[in-house]
């Protein structure tokens, strides 16, 4: 099942906080959404599910509006705010609730607490959980309906490293049986091994929609390393050809916006000798952070930069 | 299904469980102090400088009926809980996930509402004139037929102040405000409307069905709960949750 967003906007006052954004988000993939703090990312997601009302545009799960599925849970699970739960209920009565209102079996209800590690607590007041449990039973109430949609704000938000591992472990296969996975996180290094799509959101206005290897490999900060005795006379032959490429040692050159192969040929043209010809992938945090940097709102003064 | 979730919802808090239990002993605390105090009135005439009836009996469904507008503040908070707790914590968006059309939502929460403050009204309204007869001693007058009508009118009367307060905690969301807006509808507006208007008043009209069994003071309150109902649904359909 995919999900459409079309032309989708969304104004609270005077601030936009989404800005005609559309996007095709496939199924049997982990789809990442980054963006800096305030770009959009929940707003957007609270639109897809129906919460929030967009300015303009649409939303459609399956070709229709979430508010027109027929019990949504068992179509599209979502965890958004960990503390969306009552503070008096427990975490079992909490999704016995939820069951019932879409007509899930109720035994779905010990399972899920059985997949996310809860079922020793489950009778438990839920406003006592950590955060990480929240998290968890959030999890849950995705899982709850089976759903080939789902949809996470933040998931790994204050799990612990073997809860994060899990999660990612838990995405990666929900994609592999051909659900449709959308993720908003701020930690790059998880999503560089969850994601295979990204979608990069600034300011309310999509900066990137492309795979993962792409957005890397787009980043200026992806590199080619060459060493050549004869430095300076390849530096001008790939200047000729408009590459951009900086000295970086007495016999090293770094190449950067150019494919590895391109340089191998025009070295061998030019009877340049090489030593080295490597590249050096950007992670995508430097990736997203160069992708961004126009775009971030809540910037923190560097360390000792006075305000 | 979407009730059987709000069912659900409603008896696993404790807050409800403390709402009728507070209820109750509202109504029987109370009942049984007005009791109390007609006995006394009656056994000590000359402390009365002025006697406001020359009855020396009551039916037990008098105190009984007088002690709702007290013990009805426990059940405003049972059923604004059902929806304003869901706004404070947030658990209002799993609801209106799990069941996207929110007009169902309201209805349900209503039902809802309205069902449990029935069955925890004919319980209190018992509860009342048990105290009622208690307190009233050897110059209770009992009717049978009379008491189970006023414990059926107790319970409807509860039942709409229940779908009243729901409609108002969809429309202003926050505990206190629906509170208060309850408060001054019910109560406050009886106060400070004066004569013949103030017949129309939610708290007023609702005070003479329950006592006298008026059937316009029931319609009143009946048109009042379903325009605050209406007001609660233009404004969670459209609203952002
Ligand atoms: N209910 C609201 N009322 C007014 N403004 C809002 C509301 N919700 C969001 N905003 C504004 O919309 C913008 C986008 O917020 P949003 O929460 O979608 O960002 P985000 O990408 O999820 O950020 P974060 O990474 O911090 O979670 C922000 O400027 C925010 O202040
Ligand atoms: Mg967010």
């Amino acid at each position: 099942m995919t999900i459409t967003v079309t032309g989708l906007t969304k104004r609270y006052g005077a601030t936009t906080a989404v800005h005609d954004i559309s996007l095709r988000i496939a199924p049997g993939r982990v789809t990442g959404f980054l963006g800096p703090n305030g770009s959009g990312k929940s707003t957007t997601i609270r639109m897809i599910l129906g919460l929030d009302r967009p300015t303009a545009g649409s939303a459609l799960v399956n070709g229709k509006p979430y508010a027109e599925l027929k019990n949504p849970l068992r179509t599209v699970g979502a965890l958004l705010d960990a503390r969306a739960v009552h503070p008096g209920r427990s975490a079992r009565n909490h999704l016995r609730a939820m069951a019932r209102s879409n007509g899930i079996p109720e035994r779905r209800v010990g399972e899920v607490l059985e997949t996310v590690g809860l079922r020793d607590v489950a009778r438990k007041r839920a406003g006592g959980f950590s955060l990480g449990m929240s998290q968890r039973l959030g999890i849950a109430e995705a899982l709850l309906g089976d759903p080939e949609v789902l949809i996470f704000d933040e998931p790994v938000n204050g799990l612990d490293p073997d809860g994060v591992r899990w999660i990612r472990q838990l995405m990666r296969a929900l994609a592999a049986e051909g659900r449709t996975v959308f993720v908003s996180s701020h930690l790059m290094s998880e999503m560089q091994q969850t994601a295979d799509h990204l979608v990069v959101i600034g300011k309310g206005r999509i900066i990137r929609d492309a795979p993962i290897a792409e957005v890397i490999a787009g980043s200026s900060t992806t590199a080619i390393r060459v060493r050549t005795p004869d430095a300076e006379a390849l530096r001008h032959q790939l200047a000729a050809a408009t590459i951009a490429v900086s000295h970086t040692g007495p016999d090293e050159l770094t190449v950067t916006g150019a494919q590895i192969e391109r340089i191998g040929d025009i070295a061998y043209e030019a009877g340049v000798r090489l030593h080295e010809l490597s590249r050096r992938d950007a992670s995508l945090e430097e990736a997203y952070l160069e992708l961004t940097a126009p775009s971030v709102e809540y910037a923190a003064p560097a360390p000792g930069e006075s305000r | 299904m979407t009730a059987a979730a709000e069912w659900v919802k409603l008896w696993t808090v404790r807050s409800t469980w403390w709402c009728v239990a507070a209820s109750v002993t509202l109504m029987g605390c109370t009942a049984f102090l007005l009791a109390n105090d007609f006995v006394y009135d009656i056994e000590h005439p000359d402390q009365q400088s002025v006697r406001d009836t020359a009855a020396t009996t009551q039916s037990i469904v008098d105190p009984a009926a007088a002690s709702v507008s007290l013990a009805q503040f426990a059940v405003i908070a049972l059923a604004m809980l059902v929806i304003t707790s869901e706004y404070s914590t947030g658990a209002i968006r799993s609801t209106l996930r799990a069941v996207p059309v929110r007009g169902r939502v309201l209805l349900a929460k209503a039902a809802v509402a309205a069902a449990a403050t029935f069955g925890a009204g004919l319980v209190l309204a018992v509860a009342g004139l048990f105290a009622a007869r208690l307190g009233l001693r050897e110059y209770a007058v009992v009717d049978l037929g009379d008491a189970g009508a006023v414990a059926v009118r107790i319970a409807v009367y509860l039942a709409l102040v229940a779908v009243f307060s729901v409609g108002m905690g969809a429309a202003l969301r926050s505990a206190v405000g629906t509170l208060s807006a309850v408060l001054v509808l019910l109560v406050g507006l009886s106060m400070v409307v004066p004569e013949p208007a103030s017949e129309y008043m939610p708290g007023v009209a609702g005070g003479m069905f329950v006592a006298d069994g008026d059937a316009s003071g029931a319609l009143i309150l009946v048109a009042w709960t379903g325009a605050v109902l209406a007001a609660g649904y233009a404004v969670i359909r459209r609203r952002d949750a």
